[in-house]
Parts: C-alpha cells; sequence; structure tokens
C-alpha cells in the first residue's frame, strides 16, 4: 500500500500522454502499389535504416519514466505502521538461572533465546539489553557479553526494575526464571522448570577474635517434595582450624530448613567451606564459604606514671589470653598496643594509637596544661548499641576523680560528661585506673579485649564470600508463569521516492539502450 | 512541343478500361496488317497427318524421292545400304498458341498499372494467334484453361481476359495444359515477382519438351522511383506496408535492388532454356503510343511462322 504526500502533484501525469503525442512518425505524403516490397526493405537494410513506424516501445519507457518521476515527485511512501519501534529487554540473572533442570541450564536456554529473539527482530526496531545482576540494572552491549549468572539473588524487584521509566513507544520483554515477581506488562519468557533443591539458606559467624573461638553456623533447608536426610560438612586447609569437626547429619521435612552449629578454634586462620553433598538442581547455594582471620600476636606495653600493679597485671593477662607478649614502653619493638594510665602526652604522636588510656591527658602544642582532676558524679551513663560496650555491666562504675576526656565519640558519661571516649583506634578514659572501681567489674577484661580487637579491626575481620542466596532463589518447586509472546512492532514511514527515480532512471537508460541497439 | 510532349506522357488513368475503343481499332489493324502464316490462317481443324518435317520424333525412312530436301537424308542408312532414304518424323509441334496471363494482385503497382499493360500485350497476342494460328489456349492465373479458334473469338477472347480472376499459380498454371498434352509455342505474361515461384513450373516445362518465352511488360518503376519523402509502401499481394524516408541514397540502394532482381529474373529463365522478353511499355498508355513498334510484329511473325 502506497500513499502520497502530495497527491496533488499527480495531477501532472496526464502530461504524458503528450509524450505519446511527440512520438507520432511523420506522415507519409502519399501511399504507392508496389510489387517491390522485399526490395524496398533490402534496400533499407543496405542503408542500416528501418521503416518508419510508431516507437511503441521507447515511448513506452519514456512514459514510464515520466509517470515514475511524476510519483517520485509526489512524495510516495509506504504508511506508517501504528506499535512499538523499540524494545527494552530485561535479563534476570540470578543465580537460579544457573539451575540446571534438565537439558542444560536455564542461562543457556535463555541466551539463545534472547539471540534468536534478536536477530528476528524487523530491522527497524532497537533493542536495548539490561542485565539485572547484583542488585543493579547494567546495560549489556552485546547479547554475547551477557556473561554467568551471578552468585547471588536478584537484591531488588523485578518488575518495578523492568517496567520503572518505560517510554511509550517501548515494548518490554523480560526474560527470567518466574523465582522472582515478574512484570504484568510486557512480553516474558520464562526459562526453567520445577526442580528438587536443599539449599543453605543462612549463615552466621560468631568469631571470638582475639580469642581462638569460632562458631559458624548454617540453615538447611529442604526445597524438595519428600522428606531428605543430608549430612553437613565443615572443610578446611590445614592449619586454619585446630581440629575439623565432623559432618552434621541433618533430616528434614519437606519445605522444612534446620540450623547447624559448628563450633571450632582457630589455630592459623583461612577459608572454611560449609558444604551440603550437591548433585542437586541448583549448585549455586549448596556451600558457603568464609576466611576466619589469624589468631592475633599481640604485643602488650605499659606506661604508667605510678607503681600502682592493676593495670600491668591486666596486661599481663590480655597477653596471656591472646597469646601475645608483654613488652616495655622504652624497647624498639613498635608495640601493638598500649594501656597508659595518667601523665600527658602530645596528642599529636598520640592520635592513631592503638591502645586505652586511663586519666592521660592528650595537650596539643601550645596549649596549656589540663585542669587537675575534679570530684565526679554518682551517676554512669553509656551506650549500649556501642559495640565496644555492647552487652557489658558498666552501672557500677565509680570514679573518684575525673579529668578531660578530650575530643572523640563518647562512650560513657558521668553526670553528662563524657568520661570514656573513642578516638581513632584508641579508647581513652578521663579517669585514672586507681581513682575508678574499673579494674574490679567483671566487663573490665572483655572491655580490654574489645578495645584490643577494635584498635586491630581490619585484621579481625571475618570475610565471609557472597553466594549464600535467598530462600525464594533456592526454592526451585514452583512452575515459572506462562509466557507472553512479543507484541506487534510498529513501523515508521519508508520514502519510496529513490526507489521511483531509480525506476525513472531506469527506464531513461532502457530507452538509449533500445534505441541504439541495431 | 512540351506540352505536347506533357500531354503524352500524362498518366493513364488507373480505372481506365483495358480495351478501350481506340485499342480495339489498334487491335484490328494489327492482325490485319500481321504477316500471313504458311499454311494460312484459315485452315480448320487440327493438321494431324504425317508429313515431312525437321523436328519431331523419328517414325522410320521411305526412299528418297522428288520434291525431298537434301537435308532430310538419312546419311547414315545411306552408308550402310549405299541408298538414299529420307527420314521420317511425326510432327509435335502444332500450330498453336499457349497464353499464360498472370493478372495477380501485384500486377496493380505501377503508374499506370502493369495490370493494362498485361492485359493489352495478352491481347495482342491472343488476336494474332487466333488470326494466324490453329487455336489459342488462354490459361488464367488460377490454372483455368479457354480454348478459342479463329477470329471471330476475338471478342470472346477480350472478355475471357476482362474477367480474369487476379491470381498467380504458376504450377496450376502449366499442369492443366501440359495434362491436356497441348502442343506449340507457349507464351507467359508476367512479372515474374518473385522469380523462384516460376521456375519450378518453368522446369516442368521443360521436362515435357515444351518451349516457352516470358514476356515482361516492363513499366517505369521497374528501373528504380522518383520518390522523394516520406512515403507509404503497400504490397498489393501481402497488403503489407511500410512506411519509409526515401531519399537519393535509398533511390540509389533501390535500383540496385531492382538490377538484381532483374538479373534473378533472367537467370531462371536461363537456367529452364527459355527467353525472357521485357517489352516496355508506353508511359501514357495511350493507344496511339502502341505503336505497331511494341512489336512485337517480330514476335508475330515468329510465332506465326
Amino acid at each position: 500500500m502506497i500513499e502520497f504526500s502530495h497527491p496533488a502533484r499527480l495531477l501532472l501525469a496526464p502530461a504524458v500522454a503528450l509524450i505519446f503525442l511527440l512520438a507520432l512518425p511523420p506522415r507519409p505524403h502519399r501511399e504507392v502499389l508496389t510489387a517491390y516490397l522485399p526490395q524496398w526493405l533490402h534496400a533499407l537494410l543496405r542503408s542500416r535504416r528501418r521503416p518508419l513506424r510508431y516507437p511503441w516501445l521507447r515511448t513506452l519507457l519514456a512514459a514510464v519514466a515520466f509517470l515514475a518521476a511524476v510519483a517520485a515527485f509526489a512524495g510516495p511512501r509506504v504508511p506508517p505502521v501504528p506499535g512499538p519501534q523499540r524494545l527494552r529487554v530485561v535479563v534476570d540473572a540470578s543465580a537460579s538461572l544457573a539451575a540446571d533442570t534438565g537439558g542444560g541450564s536455564a542461562w543457556s536456554a535463555l541466551r539463545a533465546a534472547l539471540a534468536g529473539g534478536l536477530a528476528g527482530l524487523p530491522a527497524h526496531v532497537r533493542a536495548s539489553v539490561e542485565v539485572l545482576r547484583c542488585d543493579r540494572l547494567v546495560r549489556a552491549v552485546a547479547p554475547d557479553a551477557l556473561g554467568e549468572p551471578a552468585h547471588t539473588g536478584l537484591g531488588m524487584d523485578l518488575a518495578r526494575a523492568a517496567v520503572g521509566a518505560l517510554p511509550e513507544d517501548t515494548a518490554l520483554w523480560t526474560l527470567t526464571d518466574g523465582r522472582a515477581p515478574v512484570p504484568a506488562v510486557g512480553a516474558l519468557a520464562c526459562f526453567g522448570a520445577p526442580a528438587d533443591n536443599l539449599a543453605l539458606v543462612a549463615f552466621a559467624v560468631h568469631d571470638a577474635w582475639p580469642l581462638p573461638d569460632v562458631e559458624l553456623s548454617v540453615e538447611v533447608a529442604n526445597f524438595t517434595a519428600r522428606e531428605r536426610v543430608v549430612d553437613v560438612r565443615l572443610a578446611a586447609a590445614p592449619g586454619v582450624l585446630a581440629s575439623v569437626p565432623e559432618p552434621v547429619r541433618c533430616k528434614l521435612a519437606p519445605g522444612a530448613r534446620e540450623a547447624v552449629a559448628f563450633a571450632v578454634r582457630r589455630a592459623g586462620g583461612g577459608e572454611v567451606v560449609v558444604a551440603l553433598p550437591g548433585g542437586d538442581a541448583l549448585a549455586a547455594d549448596d556451600e558457603v564459604r568464609c576466611v576466619l582471620p589469624p589468631p592475633p600476636a599481640p604485643r602488650i606495653a605499659v606506661l604508667s606514671d605510678s607503681d600502682a600493679p592493676v593495670l600491668r597485671v591486666a596486661a599481663r593477662a590480655l597477653a596471656e589470653e591472646t597469646g601475645g607478649d608483654l613488652v616495655s614502653a622504652t624497647d624498639d619493638a613498635r608495640a601493638s598496643f598500649v594501656l597508659v594510665e595518667g601523665g600527658a602526652q602530645p596528642a599529636a604522636a598520640w592520635a592513631d594509637l592503638p591502645g586505652l588510656t586511663f586519666g592521660t591527658a592528650l595537650v596539643a602544642a601550645g596549649e596549656a596544661p589540663a585542669p587537675p582532676p575534679s570530684p565526679a558524679g554518682a551517676h554512669v551513663e553509656w551506650d549500649r548499641t556501642e559495640p565496644l560496650l555492647r552487652g557489658l555491666d558498666l552501672s557500677e562504675l565509680r570514679v573518684a576523680r575525673l579529668s578531660s576526656a578530650g575530643e572523640g565519640r563518647p562512650l560513657v558519661w558521668n553526670g553528662g560528661q563524657p568520661v570514656v571516649v573513642a578516638r581513632g583506634r584508641a579508647v581513652h578514659c578521663a579517669f585514672r585506673l586507681a581513682d575508678s572501681n574499673l579494674w574490679l567489674l567483671p566487663a573490665f577484661p572483655q572491655l580490654l579485649r574489645r578495645c584490643y580487637r577494635a584498635a586491630h579491626a581490619e585484621t579481625a575481620r571475618v570475610v565471609v564470600a557472597p553466594g549464600l542466596l535467598d530462600p525464594e532463589e533456592s526454592d526451585l518447586r514452583a512452575a515459572p508463569p506462562p509466557d507472553r509472546p512479543l507484541p506487534a512492532f510498529g513501523a515508521p514511514p519508508k520514502d519510496l521516492s529513490p526507489w521511483f527515480l531509480l525506476a525513472a532512471l531506469g527506464a531513461l537508460l532502457a530507452r538509449v539502450w533500445w534505441t541504439r541497439a541495431p | 512541343m512540351g506540352w505536347l510532349r506533357r500531354a503524352r506522357k500524362q498518366p493513364a488513368d488507373p480505372h481506365e478500361p483495358p480495351f478501350p475503343p481506340a485499342f480495339r481499332r489498334l487491335l484490328l489493324e494489327a492482325v490485319r496488317r500481321a504477316p500471313r502464316a504458311t499454311y494460312g490462317v484459315d485452315c480448320a481443324g487440327p493438321a494431324r497427318q504425317r508429313t515431312a518435317s525437321r523436328s519431331g520424333t523419328f517414325a522410320g525412312h521411305r526412299s528418297y524421292g522428288r520434291g525431298d530436301e537434301v537435308r532430310d537424308v538419312d546419311w547414315h542408312a545411306y552408308a550402310r545400304t549405299r541408298a538414299l532414304f529420307a527420314k521420317v518424323v511425326e510432327e509435335e509441334e502444332r500450330r498453336t498458341l499457349t497464353l499464360l496471363v498472370d493478372l495477380s494482385p501485384s500486377q496493380d503497382a505501377g503508374t499506370p498499372p502493369r495490370r493494362l499493360a498485361t492485359l493489352r500485350f495478352a491481347a495482342l497476342y491472343g488476336a494474332l494467334a487466333l488470326a494466324r494460328l490453329d487455336a489459342l489456349h488462354l490459361v488464367h492465373g488460377d490454372g483455368r484453361a479457354l480454348t478459342l479458334r479463329g477470329a471471330a473469338s476475338l471478342e470472346a477472347l477480350l472478355q475471357s481476359l476482362a474477367a480474369a480472376p487476379r491470381a498467380h499459380a504458376p504450377l496450376a498454371m502449366v499442369q492443366r495444359p501440359l495434362e491436356e498434352g497441348w502442343a506449340g509455342r507457349w507464351l507467359w505474361i508476367s512479372d515474374f515477382v518473385p522469380p523462384d515461384a516460376v521456375a519450378p513450373a518453368l522446369a516442368l516445362l521443360r521436362r515435357h519438351g515444351r518451349r516457352c518465352v516470358g514476356i515482361l511488360p516492363e513499366i517505369a518503376d521497374d528501373r528504380g522511383t522518383d520518390l522523394l519523402g516520406v512515403v507509404a509502401l503497400r504490397d498489393p499481394e501481402s497488403g503489407a506496408r511500410a512506411v519509409v524516408r526515401v531519399d537519393r541514397d535509398l533511390q540509389r540502394a533501390f535500383a540496385d535492388e531492382l538490377a538484381a532482381l532483374r538479373r534473378a529474373q533472367d537467370a531462371v529463365f536461363r537456367g529452364a532454356g527459355f527467353a525472357l522478353q521485357r517489352v516496355p511499355v508506353p508511359a501514357d498508355f495511350a493507344p496511339a503510343s502502341w505503336a505497331f513498334a511494341w512489336a512485337p510484329r517480330r514476335s508475330a511473325v515468329e510465332f506465326a511462322r
């Protein structure tokens, strides 16, 4: 179907009659009977001429060229077809796409379907492929660059991410396995099939660093239709743990979950793996890994302006508990943790000191010495959400004399005034240990360990490898929703003027060729 | 004299009757002035007796006697027997004329049409034959034949010619006379276009021992054309039509083609052992112009002999 953008210009077409009139051969002025017509024709042939005839073919070609030019002048075009002309492809790259439900993974089927679908699109449709992976929507350069599914769940709402900011002339095509809520609009292609799966759905590490005690707990889920008995095992490289525990056998009803805990002691630190036997549809949720920090080797130094043994005893106890050493403050070896009581130290030099100070005045350059300690109030309050103090009971803390705690994040208050602050890697107490009963409280050893751990937070961190999926990702029992086909795409108007001009030129060339043909 | 020349060269009316009164008078005058035949024109019936003749089929010997010509002596028999014998042959050359007249549509070509000349030539030859010979066999273009005898049949001759069919089938024209066994002289009046069409018929006549003379009334268009400009040419035989632009070059090329055609016509008759005579037709076609010079006085003497 062709329409013209300037149909009035087609009124030039009747002028084609002039071409036929101008092509009329001259009218003979007489007609002669002759018995020698063959001789006449032979004479013409010898003279390289032909009888005068109406040049039907040449005239017809000229007329065709004229009509084609008129049609081109009138702006012929194929009318546009309503419908979307762009396609937004959203690919669910969550870990569940790696599930192999027989005949290859769902991801392989998704990539093949995507390549086939893009190849079958009309040429004028512009498609953009966006991959939903690890809580981000990333535009893919090409279908071949999709990579592999993530090792995590989607982390976001697939339906909202796919439909969000969808232009009006853009169709949506979502490719997923249907484990997450799918968009209600647009085309949908789901891959994969219902399958049985055993999964680790939760993992937690309770590390008592700097102590060697570690507790790893996992939660095993049975996403099958029958009861399953499974052995959960913990594995580590030699030297990481003091001893590797035996596998824990779980008996799981269909859809049931069970927590399994492993209490181990750290030997050297390293990677620890908690795994299921595997062999099910989705391997990504059959194991979880973490890296335990190595045990500390603290070198603890004590600086005190008095002979009170309390601080020294506490330092010795911390060193023995963590397997460290008590070093002299004047030793060349750099101390990894310092316990200070009293005195005054330059603030600049102690800005990043890993340690715990009691009543030490940090004086900046050119600053006046701190005022003498003043009597403290009776009521003590502390930040119970602070990791350093969580679970500690400081209600019995009594302080006789207080000085200024200085700048820092307040941890403990006395009468509304900060008496313990955290600054950098150090914790500063605004009282001397001897002026308080802190060393008598049960929380004191824990506070020492926590201050040490806080001073070495980077070293004490347990690194858990990503890979733990959402339970919804691991539950492969549900059948994916039915597919929805791609909509009929629209098409822009197609200008046919060049083709008509080409036809006119071709007709003229054919006419020239026919004229020059012998 | 220029006006007189122009008057004489005035083209004849194409619709002019073929035998106007002036021509009829000319015809009678030609018959009257034709040379007398040796055997007389009033000999009734065919001469079927055996008679000595110089040509014919050998029939036997008889003793040479008084009155016999010396050329009839059989010298081979004399050499064997030392006696003179005269050869006796059966006469084949009867005193008749078989006139083949082509009045096909192609005869309408020319200015004036060749058809008028063909009819008048046929009338002249036929009248002479009726006057001087035993019989005239008139064969039309479609093969139909008519036998006329005596000068009294002249009007029938003219009527038959005037009503002759517009056809020219050479083989059909010669087959009927050959089947009838007509001997004597044969005259074939036609334009002989195309020449190859008459070649089989001429060959057939030769195989049967007939002698034929072709008469081609030659009009001005047979030598070339004086046409110039855009002209429509139409073949009356086939009805084909062509429009050509005639210039000097085309005139020359056409004249060359006509010369080639004449050579082809001559070659066809020469190949059959016959003669083709081109008899010029007066341009004005006036009976006065049909002076006896056309003639075929010599031809009349020839076939009347």
